[in-house]
């Protein structure tokens, strides 16, 4: 069975499966029609409103569809064998929670989500660099609207910190939704308007447009202005590439990404630790890493209490170096002797900047039984 | 000192367990605790290959496993392997670890006889009574009164007394306490035996042996009411109901069946 490396933007009312090609050493979008360029995968259209309504059913829908799109891979994949990278718009926790479950069921063997944003950023990186050596705007034309989002990365700290941000936006449908006369020039001045308040005075080196509203031959002024001394490019599946090459990267194929860190308005900012003997000598344990989006951050440990009866952790931003404590106090826990009390300590993010611990007691195997005592505390971050 | 220790190794799937004592560990901070407060226990019922294996096999402690096989296979003193144990995992703070360390080599300069009896006082503790009893039947099959004195062996009868006591076996126990009381004439333990007799005598039989040892009476009664007292007591516990309606020595043939 081969092992395989896939990026999925999973959107409505379709969805784009890439894959890396090892003959090309590339991710590669997959057609409908096996050699053909019909890209775009239909999404069932019940599903997004199951997972909206958190139904019981929308983990068996997700893991129908999902089977459905590795059918059209050209080989059998053995799910245990599949590094997976889901990309969509917004990254909600009832999806979250769905695509984990889904990819559960289905064995898959890596599984890592990421937005639409964090997708555009794996995918300039991993394009030649004089395409981002300045400022990247993607313009994404969709529901009637143009977005803006401006990449940027800041070189000055090790790694890279690099940005994606909404920059701005614009309506491009007539107000009673009619089309008028002149309405291509109309759509033309208001994109041409937008582009003007996005670049302002900055480099922009790259643009790429994204969207079936492209299409048409109506900015006429506005690209004329675009592809002045710039690279400017129009597609659909940057986002299924993005998400593929964030799977090369876990799979360890690909070590673009490591020069950098994406600073996404999900991303887990704090180093969680604690003062701790390990193996006889005292350190700042690392219990939980920054860098990795919430739903993809978790740590767990297990330690002894030494004559202690609360727990303190201490928080670092990897940002600005603000160290923070924490004290969780475990009431109603037995009187043991030093080093006779082990505790379990999971940690899970609910969101970029708050953490759940759960405690548990666990006692001392027959010396001392444990109580069966749990706490839970949520921790600003 | 306080603070937090972190396991580095998980707990294992399939726990050791320590056949002459009848207990199972899960870690190797429970190792290390059991033979900190059981540093009498330490030989080779559990320094051995079994242990070895099950560091290496469940807790992937293949280094510390290997160190301790051929410090096994080399005959060194146990007071080394167990510091080895102790210096791989950091569960003793170095104060503790040096102050355990000349414990157990206090103890290997200690009489023979001595670990013994202490060894057997610990099989106590973990209510391996019958082990207990062979420790100390060992002892008094193979005095050395010259080495250690009349009073060390009292203590020993005094302490198979209590085993006997344990398990209601009361005949036997009253015979070690005489025997104890014989040797070194201690008050305490001739008060123990006056209470012991009323538990496995009948009256005229309990009167005869008053008369025999030429006891107190005064005393004697004192001391039978004490024991009446306590028993009551015992009874009016959380499952004292199961007693109600059985005769004294019935209550006592439960109990031993019990701790049997």
């Amino acid at each position: 069975m081969k092992t395989r490396i896939i990026g999925l933007d999973l959107d409505q009312p379709f969805s784009q499966l890439t894959v890396y090609s090892e003959a090309s050493r590339e991710p590669e979008t997959v057609s409908t029609t096996g050699e053909g360029q019909e890209f775009l995968i239909p999404t069932p259209k019940e599903l997004f409103a199951l997972v909206r309504r958190e139904s019981k059913e929308a983990t068996g829908h997700l893991v129908n569809y999902l089977r459905r799109c590795f059918g059209l891979l050209k080989s059998e994949t053995d799910p245990a064998g599949i590094t997976l990278c889901v990309t969509m718009r917004e990254m909600k926790p009832a999806w979250i929670r769905t695509i984990q479950e889904a990819a559960g069921r289905l064995g898959i063997g890596r599984l890592s989500l990421q937005t639409h944003r964090e997708s555009f950023f794996a995918y300039m990186v991993n394009q030649k660099k004089v395409l981002w050596q300045h400022k990247v705007v993607l313009f994404e034309y969709e529901e009637q609207e143009i977005r803006a989002y401006v990449f940027s990365a800041d070189y000055q700290t090790r790694p890279a910190l690099v940005t994606v941000t909404e920059a701005d936006k614009t309506r491009m449908s007539h107000k009673n939704g009619k089309n008028h006369r002149g309405e291509e020039g109309r759509k033309d001045q208001l994109f041409f308007e937008l582009i003007q308040r996005v670049f302002q005075k900055d480099s922009v080196s790259c643009v790429y447009l994204i969207g079936e509203g492209f299409e048409g031959g109506w900015m006429n002024e506005s690209l004329n202005f675009l592809c002045r001394k710039r690279h400017v490019f129009q597609g659909s599946n940057l986002y299924t590439k993005g998400a593929c090459y964030t799977a090369m990267a876990r799979a360890g194929i690909s070590s673009a990404l490591n020069a950098f860190l994406y600073r996404s308005e999900d991303l887990v900012e704090t180093n969680l630790s604690m003062q701790m003997s390990v193996k006889g000598r005292q350190k700042n344990q690392l219990l939980v890493s920054a860098g990795r989006n919430w739903y993809e951050t978790e740590g767990s440990c297990e330690l002894l209490l030494d004559d202690e009866e609360e727990l303190v952790i201490y928080s670092k931003s990897m940002m600005d170096g603000t160290v923070s404590s924490y004290s969780i106090a475990l009431p109603d826990l037995p009187k043991r002797p030093p080093r006779t009390t082990r505790l379990e300590l999971k940690f899970c993010y609910t969101a970029a900047n708050r953490c759940r611990v759960t405690i548990r007691d666990l006692g001392f195997g027959v010396f001392f039984p444990s109580s069966g005592l749990r706490w839970e505390s949520e921790l600003e971050v | 000192m306080s603070g937090y220790y972190l396991c580095t190794t998980p707990r294992a799937v399939h726990p050791y367990y320590i056949e002459h004592i009848g207990i199972s560990i899960e870690s190797i901070e429970e190792l290390c605790y059991y033979l900190k407060e059981n540093v009498y226990l330490i030989d080779e019922t559990i320094l051995n290959e079994t242990l070895f294996s099950w560091l290496s096999e469940e807790l992937g402690l293949k280094r510390l496993s290997s160190s301790l096989r051929h410090a096994a296979d080399q005959e060194v003193d146990p007071a080394v392997m167990v510091n080895a144990i102790f210096e791989e995992t950091g569960y003793l703070p170095p104060k503790e670890r040096e102050y355990l360390r000349q414990q157990l080599l206090t103890i290997q300069k200690e009489d023979p006889q001595v670990r013994q009896k202490m060894k057997g006082d610990y099989l106590v503790h973990y209510g391996k009574y019958r082990q207990a009893l062979a420790q100390y039947e060992g002892l008094l099959a193979n005095r050395n009164i010259a080495g250690l004195g009349v009073r060390f062996y009292a203590i020993v009868l005094e302490n198979m007394a209590a085993v006997y006591a344990k398990m209601f076996r009361f005949p036997e126990a009253a015979d070690c306490l005489w025997e104890s009381y014989e040797t070194l004439r201690s008050k305490k333990v001739y008060e123990k035996y006056l209470r012991l007799l009323p538990l496995f005598l009948n009256e005229s039989e309990y009167q005869e042996e008053l008369e025999r040892i030429r006891a107190d009476r005064q005393e004697a009664e004192r001391l039978r009411k004490d024991n009446e007292a306590i028993f009551a007591e015992a009874l009016q516990s959380e499952t004292g109901w199961r007693f109600e309606g059985k005769s004294r020595e019935e209550q006592i043939e439960m109990l031993r069946e019990e701790i049997v």
